[in-house]
């Protein structure tokens, strides 16, 4: 019965969602004929307005130049082309000179075109359309079934700048940008090593992005390196805009409340995670890579944590560790502690909580449901709109939920403290965040409708979920569980530099790792 | 995870305060607990110690009728203990935590998340169990720690070696509580490293932790503690340290994961005996039937009490733990092995 509905699904699958394949056109072969190949390419482009395609006539050889508007360094593209072509448009055929043929013109280009140290060499409609639209300057000459893509990219890009997501107080400033190459470059500054390589793909069916797996050759697991490679293979999407779009098939677990795949937009935390052996991915047009395997304490740690004393390092850890828990499991634990168990709050907490509630008409769950929605709401608007006016909304919402609220007799005051509690909470570990949030409204459910006992089944429930997690064969709750003393210098206490030093860590060679090579 | 199994049940009932012996006795009928528990697993570990296998492939390897049967057995063993587990603890939370509830949720939620917990499967279990045994002794340490002011050294006497038999009725009650030796049996020798010093650890350390609450409760609040259904839970309410003026809550938190950790073990087990029955392709179905099956004996047991109350009796005579952890292991001892030509026709 249960294979009947697996094949019903997989059929409804097949007839409604059409796998995507690149255009037909696109595999063929180029045209020796200049203009059966420009009408082709018109063709196949549609006429689309970018597209700026120039017929020179260059030593008696028909040549054609084609490039997408906006995207090629016209400067470079002066520098680069005019002298090669020049030269060969002086060059009479008559007097015998090598460029009468088209051969010969090729082998000019070739040998005169070497500032462009981005030179490549075609043979179909689809590798032209890559290049043109990476930013290349293309030639087809007459007379020859291939083209030739010189690199000059020169569109505008978001400068260098310091990541908004990972702020740090000591360290690099530097950030990941949208362009890949430039990624590249940042991270091969900070690892001058022969040992790091970088693995160019293509995904995504008519995006066609551009992503790099980056590794050590000498720290990373060959298992895992061909598990990655295997599901970035496998993956078959149209459009492939964000790192986001790759995740889903780098997890093991989709449905997971915890992703064992995490995100950085600083090269300096991305370096120092591939050499333990982990594995970036790096995607062309965002500044987000993509670092597998992710285990649960690396959502605790930053790059501060390094620069700090040891002593201070271990108690922001500490503290991390507990907004965590704080965050997920206050508001329900107090809807749960104040509607079912009030015995348990010390007398006089319970006398203010009750004097406070007295007052108000909602029940305590629908009271917390309702000024995290509130907040939630907030957030969510201030995140999206232009800043000045996302200061505002902070500013209302402050003002509606922390004060109106209250004054209007709505909301009990302790709740307010709760929330506020919870929210800065939350922004303490940011990489959490969407977990945090759906688990603080599960659990306020949870602890509003059966206590205390519903939130231990559902933080059971969560926690085991989170031990079951195997990212790319290790253990996400690793080295705490199972547990290993050495790699646990650096999980809830940050170990000096002369011990985190002394050994090299490596991702597989954690227990319970089904990577391990040894 | 055996150690948190172990722990489970002592939450329960301390003994002393409902087995004939008290005060320091009960600490030395833990003792004899232990020793009975080794002298129950020693036919087992003779039988098989030179196969290096699991029982239940041990009995497969005999003849594939004593499989099925050891199979059967074990697995409507792990079926009661699971249901038993529920029940129990539904009475804990409806007799001591959440008097005007009804049953049937506790019972239905409470294995909802331990089937929720087999489904994850055993490593996410057992990664699971790390955490909470340090979390279990350090709200333990908490605990002590608060009742130090409540230190009556009068409750230090020594044990009367009078009562030497009723001491020892109290060893064999706690053995007979002590439903973990099957489990132990299913999954030592599945262990890495040396089985014996694991076996050997896991008693040690539960004497060591029982012993620890047990003292606890007899050189602090006895008398109180004497009088309550659960005097370990007694003994949280009373705990006061700091602003904190009771730690039951802690208590109620911990045990109810331990009680998911156990019965989770048994789904578990029960899953795995059933399927040599039923073959590997119906694993998720027998998860759910097993759920079913547990929720209903859970419901009976807890409408019924007298049946309940029968049933325990049974357990508490401690004749099927015997039988499972000693009789048939020295019953498959002295079956014949199969011969090869009977493999073959049994291919």
């Amino acid at each position: 019965m249960f294979d009947f509905f697996k094949r019903k699904a997989a059929q409804e699958e097949r007839q409604e969602y059409a796998s995507p394949s690149p255009s037909p056109a696109e595999g063929e072969r180029l045209n020796p004929s200049l203009s059966e190949n420009m009408i082709a390419v018109r063709r196949l482009f549609d006429n689309s307005a970018d597209l700026v395609d120039r017929r020179i006539t260059a030593g008696g050889v028909e040549i054609a130049v084609l490039i997408c508007e906006g995207m090629v360094n016209l400067q470079a593209f002066a520098e680069l082309m005019a002298g090669p072509l020049t030269s060969l448009g002086t060059a009479q055929p008559s007097l015998g000179h090598p460029c009468a043929s088209p051969q010969a013109a090729l082998e000019h280009l070739r040998a005169h075109a070497v500032l462009g140290a981005d030179q490549k060499e075609f043979y179909t409609y689809g590798e032209l359309f890559t290049f043109i639209m990476s930013g290349f300057a293309v030639l087809l000459i007459d007379g020859l079934p291939l083209g030739i893509a010189l690199g000059m990219q020169g569109f505008s890009f978001r400068s260098i700048s310091e990541p908004s997501s990972e702020v740090n107080v000591r360290g690099s400033r530097e950030g990941f940008v949208e362009p890949l190459r430039i990624n590249l470059t940042m991270i091969r500054r900070r690892l001058k090593s022969p040992l790091l390589k970088f693995e160019l793909a293509t995904v995504g069916v008519r995006s066609k992005t551009d992503i790099c797996l980056v590794y050590m050759t000498d720290s990373v697991s060959g298992k895992m390196l061909d598990k990655v490679r295997g599901r970035l293979g496998r993956l078959r999407l149209d459009v492939v805009l964000e790192s986001g779009y790759l995740e889903p098939f780098l997890e093991d677990r989709p449905l997971s409340l915890f992703s064992g795949v995490g995100t950085t937009e600083r090269p300096d935390t991305l370096c120092a995670k591939i050499c333990e052996g982990r594995i970036a991915i790096l995607v062309d047009g965002t500044p987000f890579a993509l670092i597998v395997p992710y285990l649960f304490n690396e959502h605790f740690q930053s790059v501060d944590d390094y620069t700090h004393r040891p002593y201070y390092a271990t108690f922001i850890r500490l503290l991390k560790y507990t907004a965590f828990f704080f965050t997920i499991l206050l508001p329900g634990a107090y809807v749960a502690l104040a509607s079912f168990h009030p015995e348990l709050f010390p007398n006089a907490l319970l006398f203010n909580i009750a004097t406070s509630e007295e007052s108000t008409p909602f029940p305590l769950m629908f009271e917390a449901l309702l000024i995290h929605f509130i907040y939630e709401l907030m957030r969510e608007a201030g995140l999206r709109l232009p800043r000045p006016i996302g200061h505002a909304v902070s500013i209302v919402g402050a003002l509606v939920i922390g004060d109106a609220a209250v004054t209007a007799g709505l909301i009990g005051a302790p709740m307010v403290m709760v929330v506020a509690v919870t929210a800065i909470s939350s922004f303490v570990v940011p990489s959490l965040y969407q977990s945090i949030t759906v688990l603080r409204f599960a659990f306020i459910l949870i602890g509003g409708t059966l206590g205390l006992f519903g939130m231990t089944l559902g933080l059971t429930a969560v926690l085991c979920n989170l031990c079951a997690k195997h990212p790319m064969g290790v253990p996400q709750t690793a080295p705490a569980s199972p547990f290993s003393l050495y790699p646990m210098r650096d999980v809830f206490a940050r170990a000096g530099w002369r011990k985190l030093g002394r050994r090299q860590m490596r991702i597989q060679d954690l227990p319970g790792s089904e990577t391990d090579e040894a | 995870m055996l150690l948190l199994c172990r722990t489970y049940t002592f939450f329960t009932a301390v003994p002393g305060f409902t087995e004939p012996v008290s005060g320091s006795g009960a600490l030395v009928s833990l003792l004899f607990s232990a020793l009975f528990s080794l002298a129950a697993l020693l036919p087992a570990w003779l039988v098989l110690r030179r196969s290096g296998t699991g029982i239940l492939e041990y009995a497969y390897q005999k003849s594939k009728t004593a499989g099925y049967a050891c199979s059967t057995l074990f697995g409507l063993g792990a079926l009661f203990s699971a249901a038993d587990c529920a029940v129990q603890y539904d009475f804990f939370i409806t007799g001591a935590i959440y008097p005007n509830e009804r049953n049937i949720i506790f019972i239905v939620l409470f294995t909802l998340c331990a089937l929720y917990m087999a489904w994850m499967g055993l490593e996410a279990v057992a990664r699971f169990s790390g955490p909470l045994l340090i979390a279990l002794l350090f709200s333990l340490g908490l605990i002590i720690l608060s009742l130090i002011r409540e230190f009556d050294p009068l409750g230090m006497s020594p044990p009367d070696l009078s009562a030497f038999p009723a001491m020892l009725q109290s060893a064999y009650s706690t053995f007979s509580e002590t439903g973990e030796l099957v489990l132990a049996l299913l999954f030592l020798p599945y262990l890495k490293g040396n089985v014996k010093k694991g076996f050997a650890g896991w008693l040690a350390a539960a004497v060591l932790l029982l012993g620890t609450v047990i003292a606890t409760a007899i050189y602090t609040v006895q008398d109180y503690a004497a009088t309550q259904n659960y005097p370990f839970y007694a003994i949280a309410k009373t705990a006061l340290l700091f602003y904190f003026q009771r730690m039951d809550a802690l208590h109620m938190v911990l045990w109810t994961m331990i009680g998911l950790v156990k019965m989770t073990l048994y789904l578990y087990i029960c899953r795995q005996c059933f399927s040599n029955l039923c073959g590997p392709r119906v694993q998720r179905w027998l998860l759910l039937g097993e759920g079913a099956a547990v929720i209903a004996l859970g419901l009976v047991f807890s409408f019924y009490l007298e049946l309940f109350r029968a049933a325990y009796r049974i357990l508490l005579s401690g004749v099927p733990l015997l039988l499972l952890v000693s009789a048939v292991p020295l019953a498959l001892g002295l079956l014949p092995r199969k011969r090869k030509g009977d493999a073959a026709v049994e291919k």
